[in-house]
């Protein structure tokens, strides 16, 4: 093959060759200041369409481009990110590593880079498998499916989110990976309006595959239930303020483990001491009927990876076992402080984030009832059926998440809609008062927010009961 | 075609050659924006100088206006060599838009804009040994100051410089630079079982300008008065927000007059112009060079000139905000508040009242006064203007401040809020987030807490 060719063919690949990346490690780790030295290279597409009613109002593209470059000396970090991707301006700005290391004793060597590890894509359907009209079509198709559904829907609003993200990873530990990671993701609103009376009620869908999930996703009847839910809400109920058995259904009820449980397994705030769950491993801190997961692995799941953002392989990590903690979520440099090995949990929104602990698919594993058993034995209660997002505090445990529609269970029976309230708890409480969990495990996605930026991940659960929750309610 | 255009070269693009193109695609008109940012962040945790972050980014937006209709599209990745194709790329997506309303990119003709003198501080050229010795400072008299502290999750120094300018093939040519540093800390005070965090930030435009003695002080006194919190009872309680959450409700519900989300439906105040939707005790203006305020506008993102003006005065609904689209629907003056790609306000403030604080909750026999808010992007809904949020804060008791409570839920709604406030004190505050108020007594609201 023509040389010049292989060359040109490099640049285009990598940004730089792999001989100015392995020569950037190298110079890294020279002068004795640093003895960890990583480049995280990436170049994502995203296509964003919008319909509200028939209408195409946004039809806009975002080309995220750059490198970070990290350095550390045990685990102290300097890290620069850069879109400016040229050798000799990132040569020139880890000269500035002398501002917070200093001269060590000991030579770290550098680990050559093997041959660059590719992964083959999954995906069945490629995004340009449709044309753009065709997306188009199919979301004005749902929109209409949603207005056309009652008079009393005003507006309807469809959203399709696909990006592909490519990114290069070399380490003086010789880790040198690519992978090309696509995302999509559909969402689904009504708002409807009767009198003074505006209510809205949205849904979104996400993968980390293909077009394929229009096949296996049938997006007509998500969109008839997006419409059925905000009908239903013109006509919900208030609350008053209380706490109050909740039971909680299946996907984004997860929401609830992931604020309560999740970050505060994070190494982001374990290895400072700042979780409720320091110290804590071998111990007891759920129910007996609490086993769940953080899995990296799900092939197609919106929070998975085929390697985390240090390019580690990712995995599927037990955190509670019957209620005893079982281990943490720990990226690479928190796991020198901590002195535990890595799970494959370091993530960031970009290149212009260092990577740090994070969730993937996280989940409680399903349980032996059944959803419709747990409200039958529920004489007086809440069943949270949609929710919002959520916050939490890990120093403190205290979090909290919204309900967007629920439904007053007396005497077994689902009776009033209930709409928006925001419940609150701790974490160490809360997950010592879930006390039944169903046997309907399934997943759902949204973007969570942390020191790292915003990622994509899963948020999943069976249908589970909580003895007592605070409901704010806004019923006087 | 005769192109009167005051053109400049800049390191990675040449517009002449992306306008002339964008002439030969028969693309009606081109615009670009060019942002350069900088930042240093250096981290301290226990003691030590653990982080050291640096940026260096340059983007750019293109825009590109073809038969009334308008995108862009964002790029990080940039050189001449991708004219054409993000040329014909920008062309293809504005094909694919199907919306009536026309757009429109400004020329600036017959608009004035004002000058503003910005304070430009240069942070680099303070020793990085200045900066490392603040934050030693910072933490060393934090830990002097409190037998409460227990822990500093980590101490924050932060510096920012930003570059904005946007030009265009109708000859608009407009820059602004701003930059900043500021200092931030995390710190958890524990008094036997009972913990808090408190986190603060301190923006300054001038490296003398940081105070560390004062930010101490403040920090101190409120993680020390939170100790002990415990959670309210569940009822109906009044409730006065704090200045700066009622400035962070401002925020979180001033979409509601986005002409774009009025036009689209989603705003209640579509078609309430000049209706009376607020107390009369209720002014609230956007004024792009408030005084008080960290940042000064003169241009939005669409270079349309930013204005001063009433979004509410004494209860009566003036305008909504704009962007060059929506202004035009509305027939209305464009307002110069289009920002980050959505229409947002510029610097807005709720006007302050004439009584302090002492006297406005004097009257409160047992109420709550939040001074903290969480879950905000959750509990928010700015259609319907409910809210339901986590709050902290301390019981009002015959008329005084009394012991902390957190761990609650305060829910309501925003426009009730606008027409049955109470009264609005003097104590105004002006954030970094380009928001003020002053406390705000707004009558009755549910709690949800421990029973």
């Amino acid at each position: 093959m023509n040389k010049n060719k292989i060359v040109r063919i490099i640049i285009k690949l990598y940004m730089l060759t792999k001989l100015e990346i392995q020569s950037i490690l190298k110079q890294s780790l020279s002068s004795n200041y640093v003895d960890f030295a990583e480049l995280f290279f990436e170049d994502s597409l995203t296509n964003n369409f919008k319909i509200i009613d028939k209408d195409v109002v946004v039809c806009q593209k975002k080309n995220v481009y750059g490198v970070g470059i990290r350095l550390l000396n045990k685990d102290k970090e300097f890290y620069i990110y850069t879109n400016k991707v040229t050798y000799e301006n990132i040569i020139n700005l880890i000269k500035e590593k002398q501002q917070i290391f200093e001269k060590e004793k000991t030579i770290t060597p550098v680990v050559s880079l093997g041959k660059i590890k590719n992964f083959k894509s999954k995906v069945k359907k490629k995004f340009d498998s449709l044309t753009v009209e065709e997306k188009i079509k199919k979301m004005i198709f749902l929109s209409q499916i949603m207005k056309n559904f009652d008079k009393k829907i005003i507006q309807t609003i469809v959203g399709w989110e696909e990006k592909q993200q490519k990114v290069l990873i070399a380490n003086s530990k010789g880790v040198f990976k690519q992978d090309l990671r696509p995302y999509i993701r559909i969402s689904l609103m009504s708002v409807t309006k009767e009198g003074k009376n505006v209510q809205d009620f949205g849904e979104s869908f996400g993968f980390s595959s293909g077009l394929e999930i229009f096949d296996n996703i049938n997006f007509k009847q998500k969109a008839i239930d997006v419409a059925k839910n905000a009908l239903i809400l013109l006509k919900a109920d208030e609350l008053k303020p209380q706490k109050m058995i909740v039971v909680l259904n299946n996907g984004f009820g997860g929401v609830i483990f992931h604020e309560a449980c999740g970050h505060s397994l994070e190494a982001t705030s374990v290895a400072k001491g700042l979780s409720p769950f320091c110290g804590k491993l071998n111990q007891k801190i759920a129910s007996d009927i609490v086993t769940a997961y953080d899995d990296g692995t799900i092939e197609g799941s919106w929070g998975s990876l085929n390697f985390d953002d240090e390019g580690q392989s990712t995995q599927k990590n037990l955190l509670i076992e019957k209620g005893i903690l079982k281990n943490y979520l720990i990226d690479f440099r928190n796991s020198l402080k901590m002195n535990m090995s890595p799970t494959g949990s370091a993530r960031r929104q970009s290149y212009k984030y260092s990577p740090t602990s994070r969730m993937n698919s996280t989940y409680i594993e399903a349980g032996e009832h059944t959803s419709e058993q747990i409200i039958k034995d529920t004489k007086y209660g809440f069943y949270a059926q949609n929710l919002g997002g959520g916050t939490v505090q890990p120093s403190t445990g205290e979090f909290n998440f919204m309900v967007n529609l629920g439904y007053l269970i007396e005497n077994g029976k689902l009776t009033k809609p209930i709409k928006g309230m925001m419940l609150i708890g701790s974490g160490q409480d809360i997950l010592l008062k879930i006390d039944r969990v169903a046997n309907d495990l399934s997943l759902s996605q949204g973007y969570c927010g942390s020191v790292s930026g915003y990622v994509p991940v899963d948020l999943g659960q069976p249908t589970i009961r909580v003895k007592e929750i605070i409901v704010g309610g806004s019923k006087k | 075609m005769q192109i009167n255009i005051n053109l400049k070269n800049e390191t990675l693009i040449d517009y002449k050659k992306w306008f002339l193109k964008s002439f030969e695609k028969k693309i009606d008109a081109l615009e670009i924006l060019l942002n350069e940012n900088k930042t240093l962040n250096i981290i301290l945790e226990d003691n030590k100088i653990n982080e050291y972050i640096k940026s260096d980014l340059f983007s750019v937006i293109v825009r590109g206006l073809y038969q009334n209709k308008k995108t862009s599209i964002y790029l990080e990745k940039i050189n001449d060599e991708i004219i054409d194709e993000v040329l014909d790329t920008l062309k293809k997506q504005i094909k694919i838009l199907s919306f009536t309303e026309k757009d429109f990119i400004f020329d600036g003709s017959g608009s004035s804009y004002h000058t503003v003198e910005p304070i430009l501080f240069d942070f680099i050229k303070v020793p990085i040994q200045k900066k490392y010795n603040l934050l030693f400072e910072f933490e060393k008299k934090l830990f002097e100051k409190s037998r409460f502290l227990t822990k500093i999750e980590s101490i924050s120094y932060e510096e920012n410089f930003f570059n904005k300018k946007i030009v265009n093939s109708k000859g608009l040519d407009l820059e602004e630079k701003e930059s900043y540093a500021c200092l931030s800390a995390v710190c958890i005070f524990k008094k036997d079982e009972n913990i808090e965090e408190i986190v603060k930030y301190f923006p300054v435009k001038k490296f003398s300008s940081f105070d560390i003695d004062k930010y101490v002080k403040e920090i101190i006194s409120l993680g020390e008065s939170k100790l002990g919190a415990l959670s309210l009872s569940s009822g109906s309680y009044p409730v006065v927000f704090s200045n700066e959450m009622f400035a962070k409700l401002l925020n979180s519900f001033s979409d509601i007059f986005s002409g774009n989300q009025a036009y689209q439906k989603l705003s209640k105040l579509l078609g309430k112009e000049n209706q009376k939707i607020a107390s009369s005790k209720v002014t609230i203006i956007d004024d792009p060079l408030f005084s008080d305020s960290f940042f000064k506008s003169t241009f939005d993102d669409e270079g349309v000139p930013c204005k001063n003006k009433y979004i509410i005065k004494e209860g009566i609904f003036k305008q909504f905000i704009h962007n060059l689209k929506t202004s035009n629907i509305f027939k209305t003056e464009p307002t110069g508040n289009f920002f980050d790609g959505c229409i947002s306000m510029s610097n807005c403030y709720l006007k302050k009242g004439t009584k302090s604080f002492k006297e406005m909750i004097s009257s409160i026999d047992n109420g709550v006064y939040i001074d903290y808010l969480i879950g905000m992007h959750a509990g928010i809904n700015s259609i319907s203007g409910d809210f339901s949020i986590q709050a902290s804060g301390f019981k009002i008791e015959k008329g005084n401040l009394m012991s902390p409570f957190k761990m609650v839920v305060v829910s309501g709604n925003f426009f009730d809020i606008l027409t049955n406030l109470k009264e609005i004190a003097n104590d105004f505050v002006f954030k970094f987030s380009g928001f003020g108020s002053s406390s705000v007594y707004v009558g009755d609201l549910t709690i949800a807490g421990e029973k």
